[in-house]
């Protein structure tokens, strides 16, 4: 019995979640107090290849309200080898958190000279 | 003879002077009637109601007084009994888009002359009102109305987010067609498109259920307009409506179906767009079939665009290559190095265009782009060469500047003049001296935009510096900003004799003259600026108040923020552009806070405006009272928001953009923010 209840939670979310992120219905984004500390990392990144690529990928981190923006180089058009500047709130999210959000959404994720 | 010499002397000396006096009485001649009455329009509610035609001063004059002339123009639209004098009253009220001639305008429906009831609807239309739904309705309904004073009220009823609107045009929307409704007479389209505008206040199910009827209706123009909302709604239920569309004789209304069902991205559209490609006979369906199919099915996608690639017609091969390479899936590659070999220099062109992109992808791809690509760079057709020696140049992150130079760049511009300029933006791109002269050139005759010289610019390399302040004297506005920001050696003096010999408005040098001085920061300069931020004419004023703000004119300031409510709703982005020019820290913390009170002014004209200025300086901060007027309740101040987004045109507001979307939640808000970026790809 428990079994079966663990199965159809797991296929639910799932389910759930091979859809696309869309965010909770009646939310929005808004601002961060300017006083709440900011991390930035700067990073090469190799997208999945496709025509909007950067868009992509921006439109799948950002759901996360821990990340405050990426910031690309001027490639726009490439999708291997970008140099992003990411920023983050430092008391909601660390460097390694941050990493492992990236890495779910490129083909390649890594920390490069500032 | 000697006797004449000496009063013949005194003549002499006293030329200058006669001139000069003769020169001031010219300049007090009597004030011409139109002179006359714009001097007195501020003052003098009733001064143009018994004005004729031939008297009234220009629209663009009376504007420069801005609401200042507001009475007036009512009491011409009121009591002026020349319709000519009263169109041209109502014209320059909805250039005003001042509230207080609300009452006025409404009352001018009524009026006699179609022509005036005309203009009286669009102004209206630029002072949305509820209390205006009643009174639009009715002139709608009135069946001896002129059919262009019908289509205005529908552009005035779009601007007014009322329930009461919603119900009339979803009444019409449905309403059944009568014989003698014609096509010119066929409001569906416009009602639409109005109902279009306030679908923030209609349930989704509704709305969709309304393109639906708008997708099946016998209207092109309506059936064109729902394609376009499709592709925002992108709701599967109109998935049906749209296949059948595909067979439509529009043109356009075929590919906008089927550009709809790629972006609704519902799979069951698949097996029709499979159907419709034997069918297809024009390059553009063909690439939103293929953009739609990789949306919807990959694997129907490859298996289609690989009989495609394949096809008797060389333009329906070039057409394959080119989405390939746009999809830069590196299932393409082995594809596309057929279609290297192609027979047609158009369709290897286009391939080596292709496997470039791709090429992009990873360290495998493209070295294997490379290999491919590295055997056209000799090629006997100029197009394959330029792409190839392109490809490798990106491919390799700009490692190839002799080969892009000695091959393409020192070709003859006569005979290969696209191989010569391509050549040369991308080695201006990168900073290659060998090029500098060239690109300095090109920008100055306006053969290239000015972000070619930016390698030049940003090191502030003298000689390019000099030729664009010669430039900039010379006449060109572009420039005026950069010029500012290098300040090679004579700009001030430079800058500071524009605006002196300046000749009578519109000379461009009363408005960048004072934009240079401003921006250079030396505060001798001042009593100049200042002198010029007395100007009669708005656009002379604000741009001396702004270079006199920068210069640390504290009254400047006060000033410049006070010329925001008196300005014609149309002027607002010209101030918005000149006000977010300041870049001082000290000069914008002290307006900010001002600023910020008026982004929540009654007037949406007023607070978008502020917004806007706001928005150039710090795009971070202030993008979020963007973000609350694309969900305003009114349909106007979504649009004013939408049109100040989409002059915004710098990265970081798209970032930001991107971001608002990510986190958005209401869908009346995300679909405006969808369009945005679509519009910015």
């Amino acid at each position: 019995m428990r079994t079966k209840w663990v199965v159809a939670f797991v296929l639910a979310t799932g389910c759930g979640g091979a859809g696309p992120a869309h965010a909770a219905a009646g939310s929005h984004d808004e601002p961060v107090p300017p006083g709440e500390p900011r991390g930035e990392l700067v990073l090469r990144v190799d997208l999945e290849p496709s025509s909007e690529c950067e868009e992509r990928f921006d439109l799948a981190v950002y759901t996360d309200t821990r990340l405050e923006l990426v910031a690309w180089d001027d490639a726009h058009g490439t999708c291997a080898g970008r140099r992003v500047r990411v920023h983050y709130l430092k008391a909601k999210i660390d460097e390694a958190g941050v990493l492992g959000l990236l890495r779910e959404h490129a083909r390649k994720v890594e920390k490069a000279q500032p | 003879m000697r006797r004449l010499l000496g009063p013949a002397l005194v003549a002499l000396g006293l030329l200058p002077a006669v001139t000069t006096a003769l020169t001031t009485l010219a300049q007090d001649r009597p004030p011409t009637a139109q002179e006359r009455i714009l001097a007195a329009i501020p003052e003098d509610a009733s001064v143009l109601i018994n004005v004729p035609y031939h008297d009234m001063p220009s629209t663009p004059d009376i504007l420069e007084l801005g609401k200042r002339s507001t009475k007036a123009l009512e009491r011409c639209l009121a009591d002026n009994v020349d319709e000519n004098v009263r169109m041209l009253c109502a014209v320059v009220l909805q250039a005003l888009g001042d509230r207080r001639a609300l009452g006025t305008l409404q009352a001018a429906l009524d009026d006699w002359d179609a022509g005036v009831r005309h203009r009286v609807v669009l102004a209206l239309s630029s002072v949305p009102d509820p209390s205006s739904v009643d009174p639009l309705i009715k002139l709608f309904r009135r069946t001896d109305e002129d059919g262009r004073v019908r289509f205005a009220v529908l552009e005035a009823l779009a601007t007014i987010s009322d329930p009461r609107v919603v119900r009339f045009l979803r009444d019409e929307l449905r309403s059944k067609r009568e014989e003698k409704d014609t096509e010119e007479y066929d409001f569906r389209a416009s009602v639409f498109d109005a109902l279009w505008h306030h679908r923030h206040l209609t349930a989704p199910e509704t709305l969709v259920g309304d393109t639906r009827a708008a997708l099946e209706s016998d209207n092109q123009s309506l059936q064109l307009a729902a394609t376009l909302a499709a592709a925002d709604l992108r709701s599967p239920r109109l998935v049906p409506s749209l296949v059948d569309l595909m067979e439509h004789p529009n043109v356009e209304v075929r590919n906008k179906a089927v550009y709809a069902l790629g972006r609704i991205g519902d799979r069951t559209a698949t097996k029709a767009l499979l159907e419709h490609l034997p069918n297809v006979r024009e390059s553009r369906m063909l690439n939103n079939i293929a953009f739609a199919l990789e949306r919807l099915d990959k694997k129907a996608f490859h298996a289609t665009i690989a009989q495609i690639i394949g096809h008797k017609q060389a333009v329906i091969r070039l057409n394959a290559a080119f989405v390939l390479g746009d999809v830069r899936h590196p299932e393409g590659l082995p594809l596309l190095e057929t279609a290297l070999g192609d027979a047609s220099d158009f369709v290897r062109t286009s391939a080596i265009v292709a496997v470039a992109k791709i090429g992009q992808n990873d360290a495998a791809e493209r070295k294997r782009a490379l290999d491919d690509l590295s055997k056209f760079v000799g090629d006997g057709n100029i197009n394959v060469k330029l792409e190839a020696i392109l490809g490798v140049h990106r491919l390799t992150e700009g490692g190839r500047n002799d080969l892009v130079h000695d091959e393409l760049f020192e070709l003859d511009p006569t005979w290969y003049g696209e191989a010569v300029q391509r050549a040369g933006l991308e080695l201006a791109k990168a900073g290659d001296a060998r090029v500098r002269e060239w690109v300095t050139t090109c920008v100055i005759h306006r053969g290239c935009s000015l972000e070619a010289i930016d390698a030049w610019v940003k090191t502030k390399d003298p000689e390019v510096s000099g030729r664009l302040l010669l430039a900039w004297a010379r006449g060109d506005a572009r420039l005026t900003d950069t010029v500012a920001a290098l300040d090679p050696p004579g700009t001030l003096p430079t800058a500071k004799s524009a605006l002196l010999d300046a000749t009578s408005y519109p000379d461009m040098f009363r408005l960048t003259g004072s934009a240079v001085l401003g921006g250079l920061g030396d505060p001798s300069v001042l009593p100049l600026v200042q002198e010029h931020a007395r100007a009669k004419h708005a656009s002379e004023r604000i741009h001396a108040l702004v270079a006199a703000s920068r210069l640390g004119d504290d009254d400047a300031q006060k000033r410049l923020l006070a010329e925001l409510d008196g300005l014609p709703a149309e002027w607002l982005p010209g101030y918005v552009r000149a006000v977010g020019r300041i870049a001082e820290p000290e000069v914008r913390a002290k307006l900010l806070p001002a600023l910020m009170q008026k982004q929540q002014d009654a007037d949406p004209h007023v607070a978008l405006a502020a917004a806007a200025v706001h928005l150039r300086w710090d795009p971070d901060a202030a993008v979020f009272r963007f973000l609350d007027a694309l969900a305003s309740p009114s349909s106007y101040e979504r649009t004013l928001a939408e049109r100040y987004l989409v002059r915004a045109d710098e990265r970081r507001v798209t970032w930001l953009l991107r971001r608002m979307l990510a986190r958005e939640g209401r869908e009346g808000v995300r679909d405006r923010l969808r369009a945005l970026l679509d519009r910015r790809r």
